[in-house]
């Protein structure tokens, strides 16, 4: 609570004003008496709600700040809020101040300093009352707060998770990027993004395929952009379509265009009731690239065929 | 549907009568219903008055906002899948709670406002204000938020300390 008076605050006898165990100093605290006025604005005579409306217009560094007694840190807890974009980056130097980033402009940053111990309990803290627009990820160590780290991903509500490059150039995520994980954080977000996949099995991509089909996840869009060809040629087959000496096999109701690229890197479309495959086919010896899109409506499938530079290709009956 | 014309008498918790245009009182949810639960006809000028407890001080202040907000679309826009920041406020508003700063009781009226925002329902002025409010501890260290709240620190050693690992990097 507010200290009505210096006389008041001591009367109160609380722990946290005359115990040991307090946390404000005898001069903090006088310091704090002489700067009190008459004129102040009590915060805690306010309803939560409105206390909690105040908290949703700080960024979420002043809002965990914020939390600067015992019903401050329950109201922060207690109401939730939304991010429109996240990167969580890890940074070996302190950050130029004349360095702008993108992310600064647009959107908030977690920055973890390598040379900095943090508790994984920061993130446990955001995760249970933030929803999130975009969230990308930056980490570069490979210690176990970053594990905790990727593992509370899939406890946020997040529209798009964007795992790039930076990301899975490290070891503990590529360890960690298994199908489990990989399934885990399927239901997390609505559009996936992970640049290598090399630990996943063609028998995962196909449940995330199963489940985007029968309405059993939030996902609509995966990508990756790098993974093994023999593994989308098998993932192909568990949905009854088999790809040899490039043509199409199969006796499903589907369509399959492809769309020529001057380098060489065709992309196969394959239109599978709502759900669009796109194959990034790359030499035999290169990784390939695929993504799978859930269109929402008939506009949007139909819109997605008749994109202009895509050839119908020809399916053969088995 | 609103009649122009047609005006509403506030009567205050001071004892004080304010008559205004129900072009503004329209944004007032509080008002609002008062007016459609005395099941009037709308045409009837003036209106039986309305008693709201506000003081007579805060709702001139609320009457000056609502004047200038009088043409603000309804209802209220509710943002709830947005994120929602500080930096936004309209110029004519900052410059409405900016002449408060030179009053000695420039707090006390920022409470005594959103105070009045939220018991007559206005969300366009409770916003405004909760946001003005966001923006005094907006970058601040916690000990300066601790001092222009004047709350103190009722943690234990052991929570505060748990806080501020959760806060580290905040703290970078």
């Amino acid at each position: 609570r507010r200290v009505a008076s210096p006389r008041a605050a001591s009367k109160k006898g609380s722990a946290a004003s005359s115990s040991s165990s307090s946390i404000v100093t005898r001069s903090q605290r006088k310091r704090m008496h002489e700067q009190m006025t008459d004129d102040y604005l009590p915060i805690l005579d306010l309803p939560n709600e409105i206390i909690s409306n105040v908290f949703s217009s700080l960024g979420m560094k002043d809002r965990l700040r914020a939390r600067v007694n015992k019903k401050m840190n329950a109201i922060e807890l207690e109401s939730k809020y939304h991010v429109k974009e996240v990167l969580i980056e890890e940074r070996s130097e302190r950050r130029d101040p004349g360095t702008i980033r993108w992310w600064d402009i647009r959107g908030q940053l977690i920055t973890f300093y390598e040379d900095k111990s943090y508790s994984s309990h920061c993130i446990k803290i955001i995760c249970q009352n933030v929803s999130i627009g975009k969230l990308k990820i930056e980490l570069t160590g490979s210690s176990e707060f970053h594990r905790e780290v990727y593992n509370l991903l899939k406890d946020f509500e997040i529209g798009h998770l964007d795992f790039g490059p930076v990301a899975l150039q490290h070891q503990i995520l590529k360890e960690m990027m298994v199908d489990s994980f990989f399934l885990d954080l399927t239901k997390a977000c609505k559009i996936l993004h992970i640049d290598k996949c090399d630990n996943v099995t063609p028998e995962a991509f196909h449940q995330v395929y199963k489940n985007m089909t029968d309405g059993s996840t939030r996902l609509i869009e995966f990508f990756t952009r790098s993974f093994a060809r023999e593994k989308w040629i098998t993932f192909l087959n568990f949905i009854e379509i088999t790809f040899r000496r490039g043509r199409f096999f199969s006796n499903r109701d589907i369509e399959v265009c492809i769309r020529r690229s001057i380098s060489g890197h065709d992309h196969l479309l394959i239109f599978d009731g709502s759900v669009e495959i796109t194959i990034i086919d790359r030499s035999p010896f290169e990784q390939s690239g695929m993504k799978f899109k859930l269109h929402e409506n008939r506009e949007s499938l139909e819109n997605a065929k008749n994109t202009r530079g895509l050839d119908k290709i020809n399916v053969h009956a088995v | 549907r609103i009649y122009p014309l047609m005006r509403v008498t506030l009567t205050t918790s001071d004892g004080a009568s304010v008559t205004v245009s129900r072009q503004l009182t329209k944004h007032s949810g509080f008002i609002e219903k008062a007016i459609t639960d005395m099941a009037v006809d709308d045409n009837a000028v003036p209106l039986s008055a309305v008693a709201v407890d506000v003081d007579d001080a805060t709702l001139k202040l609320v009457i000056e906002w609502l004047t200038e907000h009088r043409d603000d679309a309804l209802p209220y826009p509710e943002k709830t899948d947005e994120e929602r920041r500080a930096d936004d406020i309209p110029a004519w508003d900052q410059a409405f709670v900016q002449k408060w700063d030179t009053k000695e009781d420039q707090q006390q009226t920022l409470y005594a406002v959103i105070t009045a925002a939220d018991k007559l329902d206005i969300k366009g002025l409770l916003d405004m204000t909760c946001k003005t409010l966001a923006n005094k501890i907006n970058g601040k260290t916690v000990e300066e938020m601790r001092e222009i709240l004047q709350l103190e620190c009722d943690f234990t050693e052991e929570e505060l300390a748990e806080i501020r690992k959760e806060n580290a990097w905040c703290e970078n």
